[in-house]
């Protein structure tokens, strides 16, 4: 079938054209417009802010799990944050060391973002590196902080992961793993660039 | 003194490691009414240690194992002058053999139903990541200012690329020349004073750092290549740091003997 063939500034004089011609009409097509109901077009309230709302999946999903362990984690660091106001040391050591043993199913999540993987994974070094000695008030403030960013962003890009990591850091933890320097000074020869 | 030039030795125990070096790094710098980081101590960063930890990243990303990593590692661990990595190799060798010796219902409750060899890879592979790009983040800000500007070094930081972390290269895009090359090239009898310090060494280092000397003290009308510029290394520092600065380094007896000849002083954390 041969083309018709129009020039650019008549195409652009006709009033209701469309880019689409078929079989050599120049009649454009009539649009459709599919009206959905306002609970398919919604279908969950926008004035939460579940991060499960945002993402597909729902609750059965790898999401879903991931988020109800982070959800239990912020709960745990919740309880060890009120006692520490109580001066409850001992209760929130306690709820620390609970969160602290929750952390390893937290990173079986690692998959949804290097930037999960990276902050739970921080999170755990934060606590092994202090060697069994609790976290201070600030400290704990600021793992309830990290969690709380995590489970609003579960797949938080890796430069926000980095931020995160910093303001752990700004309370004295220290969340890498303490065999990394060692790689630091590998003499240039012993690298690509040598 | 009151006010220090700060050294790559010092930036990169500040920023990237942990421990020890770490706080000494940090307490030496707030020792300081003034700390000065030369732009050239983020060019020897991005080239050497932040270079290695994307090298050993890179690794963990591509083999998605420990013990993968460890052999492969091990295998350019075999001479003597990869000493160091042997050293760090050691504590994911300890690690292996920690998860090997762990009874059955603790591997499973640290590491789930997931092969614990990945497991452990992915926990190294993200903890490097996340010490790159903190690392890069916290460069720019140990310091009071970054000085001395290197106008043909490339300010960009790490970034990913096909899951690895990439660096770009070149480090340096000069137009004609080195940028710092104008400033040295005025000053020969600094540099003559410095390459005579040093002339006559048996370390490869300085031998490489005398010929890039040489080289701009008799032919000054020659370019300052990248490659020059970087041998130069601590004899950078000594050239521009301020006479009311003193130059903190871990490495006091290298930068000393650039540093006398000049007047200027060397300091330890």
């Amino acid at each position: 079938m041969a083309a018709t063939i129009i020039s650019l500034d008549e195409y652009r004089k006709r009033p209701n054209d469309t880019t689409q011609v078929a079989s050599g009409s120049l009649d454009p097509p009539k649009p459709t417009i599919t009206t959905l109901s306002p609970s398919e077009a919604n279908p969950v309230s926008s004035a939460r802010t579940d991060p499960r709302d945002v993402y597909p999946g729902g609750e059965s999903s790898r999401l879903g799990d991931a988020l109800k362990g982070l959800s239990s984690a912020i709960e745990l660091v919740n309880e060890a944050a009120a006692a520490m106001e109580e001066d409850e040391f001992v209760q929130a050591d306690n709820f620390m060391l609970r969160f602290h043993a929750a952390l390893p199913t937290l990173f079986t999540f690692r998959d949804l973002s290097d930037g999960f993987g990276a902050l739970v994974n921080a999170l755990d070094w934060a606590i092994r590196n202090r060697d069994g000695v609790s976290l201070d008030r600030e400290q704990i403030l600021a793992v309830l902080d990290a969690l709380t960013n995590l489970r609003a962003r579960p797949f938080m890009a890796f430069q926000l992961a980095a931020d995160e990591a910093l303001r752990l850091e700004k309370t004295g933890l220290v969340v890498d793993p303490p065999d990394l320097s060692a790689f630091a000074d590998l003499e240039e020869d012993s690298g690509p660039h040598g | 003194m009151d006010n220090a030039f700060v050294d790559t030795t010092i930036l990169v125990d500040a920023v990237l490691k942990s421990g020890a070096p770490r706080s000494s790094a940090v307490s030496a710098l707030g020792r300081y009414r003034r700390t000065d980081l030369p732009m050239y101590a983020l060019k020897e960063l991005k080239i050497g240690a932040l270079s290695n930890y994307v090298w050993i990243h890179n690794k963990f990303a591509s083999l998605r194992s420990q013990a993968k990593v460890t052999a492969a590692l091990q295998a350019e661990a075999r001479t003597p002058r990869h000493y160091k990595l042997a050293t760090a190799l050691q504590a994911m060798h300890d690690a292996q053999e920690n998860l090997r010796r762990m009874p059955p219902e603790e591997r499973r409750r640290r590491f789930g139903d997931g092969n614990p060899d990945a497991v452990l890879a992915d926990i190294y592979r993200l903890s490097i990541k996340l010490a790159i790009f903190k690392g890069w983040k916290k460069a720019y800000s140990a310091c009071s200012a970054v000085v001395n500007t290197v106008a043909c070094f490339d300010q960009n930081g790490p970034r990913e690329e096909n899951g690895l972390v990439v660096l770009d290269t070149p480090v340096c895009r000069p137009i004609d020349e080195c940028s710092l090359a104008a400033a040295l090239k005025a000053k020969p009898e600094l540099l003559r004073k410095m390459r005579d310090a040093i002339v006559g060494s048996e370390k490869r280092e300085d031998q490489r750092r005398s010929k890039a000397l040489k080289t701009l003290i008799k032919r000054p009308r020659d370019p300052l290549s990248p490659t020059d510029c970087r041998r130069l290394g601590d004899a950078i520092f000594a050239f521009f740091c301020p006479l009311d600065a003193a130059i903190l380094t871990t490495n006091v007896v290298d930068h000393k003997r650039l540093a006398t000849p000049l007047g200027k002083t060397v300091e330890a954390p």
